[in-house]
């Protein structure tokens, strides 16, 4: 049975949670207030960041070498530092702005790195992890990606064809070249390691939400709709329903007295009561196999049909009848009243539809609506009052009294039972 | 206006629909039915077919520039552009038979190039395309994606620690290891970035799916619940929802003789009339800014005053009523027979609240309630019946008709009125 109470709010599965110093790292200079642009800029940020590290790993690297224009060499590396670690700053001038920054100093930056050290210094290597950047730009600006990745290589095959093996500060044969081709292989592998698999983590968690929102939304469905109907509406939108049913039970329960009893009491308290005793007939209904219709303020409107049997369903809705009775006995008092149910039955012909598109409700209309109805009003509290075709329909299940000839608005005199009990050994 | 049929089937982002061929293609050789398992399997097939692609234009170019030289090689990527093409019939024996073969061929692919013209020509670049794993074991299968990823390292360290510059092939000219180098690192840049866009994509698509079905999700809960209470509910699941509240204007309409003129009328016929009848009330609620809050067979139940002032909802409820009557002198008889609404009105206090846990409903109970059902059932059709205290709140804008005095079931004697219309000024 699907509860309300979990379907109202749209729960997500609880996310890995960063610390919280990472987390304002990663957030620096963020403006936007979209989520999604936000964590496209927080990716331009670590992006960012790993630049700041490799850069100045590099500038002190650089140290331990001697370059044919260290100070040179220096002043670069400095200058795309400098560079690196203003990304972050870029955010407020657009949603794209410091991602276009970081593209720049990428590129720029591997070029004069193969200009300087040479292609021995494998920096062309990065390149390969061009693709990152529609993360940084986000799907939707797909236009600006395929610019920027056809300009990366162009930029990427310009290198490749003119660019040295030995640089000008570089020669060739210098022992930092294997280390530096290693590095470059090491790290482009782990971005792209990185990405994919930070993708597909953020895809798997998109895609569980995807399933419970829409096992939430068909559990909405069959809070409003009896399954099967739910079904006949999906299949066929515009398709009216409504179907003539014979040989249905028709139910109805009222809680005698309730008005007077909850003339002065808090709201809480009345809703309270009403929300028990209308959650547990819910769940005997389903227990019963006995369909739910509605509530009509404190009256309980029920069903049952069980694929046409006439006996079965009256057998049905009468032990549900019982229960509810049983139920509501061992129920306490509301304020100083011991209220109890009135219950009438019948069993007839109605119709049974979808009216309405806002509030919508599967409901039950016709003549054993009503004279079920009439069965309830002109019962006794703590009973169970039933037409003759009703006691007919059940006949053998249960054990009835005769109430004799009623005076019904609407129907005239009719002849009419009290339910007792089951029958022995039915 | 929230309709509950557009609500039923979720229609996701529209989807790019590629040939029915190139479908066939990728999805050769999968029998799995999981569509995640199916979504990786298909990548590992366009990978397999990349690789024969790149394989056997190897062979080709290799043809014409020198095969004498290249032969070992050319037969390694004969064999491997053969292999690539047979890694689809893996699926049927695994999920990830055809990751794993695929792998191993990406190893003995790129190791023997790299070995066979050497690490000038950068095979070896290819290497970093390694994430690609992630994407064909898929992460559920994390612990293999990391084998096969140490797998790849090992193969990486190994090639580049102990791999000469010059390989096993003596190639004398400058331009044609620039050439293959070039080639190297290019394919990786293409492949890589078309891994990583078709992740992205996926993940863009539903993301945009998950956003629209939780909003179907939000909007189905507004067609059960008036949308103040369906706010309330959604921040605080927990919540009872119990309201007294003063100043609401309450309305029963019933269609007289409804019962009797559908007693022998097909169902599809009473349903229509009854349907059209709601959802004609349904817009006018929506109109005059009430809240229906129900129909109970042919009867109807709607509330003024839920949201803005006592005032307004007692108007509300008075335009409602008299354009119910006005439309319903216009529809159409069912079964031969004229109906008519039978309306009672009273404003008053109520409880309201959400009971129940199947078939839930937003419900008023209280002397509202009670008095306006009353003011309904000792009325008369085609009429509109008040109490006392509505025609007070609304005597200066609209005229009533003083019915005199009625003795009512639960109330005792009292005087009511009729609705006639607005006050003309």
């Amino acid at each position: 049975m699907s509860r309300l109470s979990d379907l109202v709010s749209s729960y997500y599965e609880p996310r890995m949670r960063l610390p919280e110093w990472f987390d304002r790292l990663a957030s620096l200079g963020i403006v936007t207030s979209d989520p999604k642009v936000a964590r496209r800029q927080r990716f331009t940020n670590v992006a960012s960041y790993l630049g700041v590290l490799n850069t100045s790993a590099r500038f002190i690297q650089n140290f331990s070498h001697d370059f044919e224009n260290m100070f040179f060499v220096q002043a670069i590396v400095g200058f795309y530092l400098l560079w690196a670690l203003i990304i972050h700053r870029l955010h407020r001038f657009g949603d794209n702005v410091a991602a276009v920054a970081l593209v720049i100093w990428f590129v720029s930056g591997l070029t004069l790195v193969v200009v300087l050290f040479g292609l021995q210094s494998g920096a062309q290597y990065y390149f390969v992890a061009a693709g990152v950047i529609l993360i940084m730009y986000g799907v939707e600006h797909w236009r600006l990606f395929l610019v920027t990745f056809v300009g990366i290589l162009v930029v990427a095959l310009v290198v490749l064809n003119y660019g040295h093996q030995e640089g000008v500060a570089l020669a060739a044969g210098a022992p930092l070249v294997g280390r530096l081709q290693v590095q470059a292989i090491v790290i482009t592998l782990l971005i792209n390691n990185v990405v994919i698999a930070y993708a597909l983590v953020v895809l798997r968690r998109a895609e569980r939400g995807l399933k419970r929102q829409s096992a939430r939304a068909d559990a909405l469905v069959s809070v409003v709709l009896p399954e099967r109907i739910a079904r006949r509406l999906r299949a066929e939108p515009d398709r009216r329903i409504a179907d003539r049913i014979d040989g249905i039970s028709v139910l109805f329960a009222d809680l005698s007295g309730f008005t007077a009893a909850a003339h002065r009491l808090p709201p809480e308290a009345i809703v309270a009561y009403l929300g028990e005793l209308v959650a547990a007939f819910d769940g005997m209904c389903a227990e019963h196999g006995v369909e739910k219709i509605k509530t009509i303020g404190d009256a309980y409107m029920a069903v049952a049909w069980l694929n046409g049997d006439k006996a079965a369903s009256a057998v049905a809705i009468g032990r549900f009848a019982l229960a509810m009775l049983d139920a509501q006995a061992r129920r306490p008092p509301l304020g100083e009243h011991r209220l109890s149910l009135r219950v009438g039955i019948h069993t007839g012909t109605a119709i049974a539809g979808v009216i309405g598109d806002t509030r919508v409700t599967y409901d039950v209309w016709g003549d054993a609506v009503n004279i079920a109805s009439r069965m309830e009003s002109h019962g006794v509290p703590g009973r169970i009052h039933v037409s003759e075709a009703y006691r007919r329909a059940a006949a053998g299940a249960f054990a009835f009294e005769e109430r004799g000839d009623t005076e019904i608005k609407g129907i005239g005199s009719a002849h009419t039972y009290f339910l007792l009990r089951a029958a022995e050994g039915a | 206006m929230t309709r509950l049929r557009d609500l039923l089937r979720f229609q996701g982002a529209p989807r790019v629909r590629m040939p029915r061929w190139v479908d066939r293609i990728i999805s050769a050789g999968i029998i799995a039915r999981d569509p995640q398992l199916v979504r990786r399997q298909r990548i590992a097939n366009v990978a397999a077919l990349a690789g024969a692609f790149n394989t056997s234009t190897r062979f080709v170019a290799n043809l014409f520039y020198d095969p004498q030289n290249f032969l070992l090689m050319e037969v390694i990527f004969a064999a491997l552009t053969v292999a690539a093409l047979f890694i689809h019939r893996l699926h049927r024996f695994g999920e990830n038979a055809a990751a794993w073969v695929l792998t191993f061929w990406f190893i003995f692919g790129v190791s023997s190039s790299a070995i066979f013209y050497g690490l000038q020509a950068q095979a070896h670049v290819y290497f970093v395309l390694a994430g690609i794993v992630w994407v064909v074991f898929g992460l559920e299968n994390w612990r293999q994606a990391l084998v096969a990823l140490g797998l790849l390292c090992t193969a990486i360290f190994l090639i580049m620690a102990f791999t000469p510059q010059q390989g096993i092939a003596i190639i004398a000219d400058q331009s044609a290891i620039s050439f293959l180098a070039t080639q190297s690192i290019i394919n990786s840049v293409l492949v890589n970035a078309a891994v990583l866009c078709y992740a992205l994509v996926v993940l863009d698509r539903t993301e945009q799916d998950l956003e629209s079905e939780s909003a179907r999700a939000d909007a189905l809960l507004s067609v059960v619940l008036p949308e103040t209470v369906a706010a309330r509910l959604r921040a605080d699941p927990q919540a009872r929802i119990a309201d007294r509240l003063d100043g609401l204007t309450v309305l029963f309409a019933d269609l007289v003789g409804f019962t009797r003129a559908a007693h022998d009328q097909p169902p599809e016929a009473v349903a229509a009339y009854l349907d059209d009848t709601v959802r004609a009330f349904e817009l006018l609620c929506e109109t005059h800014g009430v809240d229906k809050i129900k129909t109970i067979g042919d009867s109807f139940m709607a509330v003024g005053g839920l949201g803005g002032s006592e005032r307004s909802g007692a108007v509300g409820i008075a335009r409602v009523a008299l354009a119910m009557q006005e439309a319903q002198g216009r529809r159409p008889a069912l079964g031969g027979r004229e109906l008519d609404f039978r309306v009672g009105i009273h404003v008053g206090s109520a409880v309201a609240g959400v009971i129940g846990e199947t078939r839930i409903a937003y419900d008023l109970w209280g002397d509202a309630v009670n008095v306006a059902s009353r003011m309904e059932s000792y009325g008369v059709p085609g009429r509109i019946q008040v109490s006392e205290e509505y025609r007070t709140l609304l005597g200066s804008e609209f005229l009533f008709e003083e019915r005199g005095t009625t003795d009512i079931k639960g109330i005792g004697c009292t005087s009511t009125f009729f609705l006639v219309g607005p006050r003309a000024h």
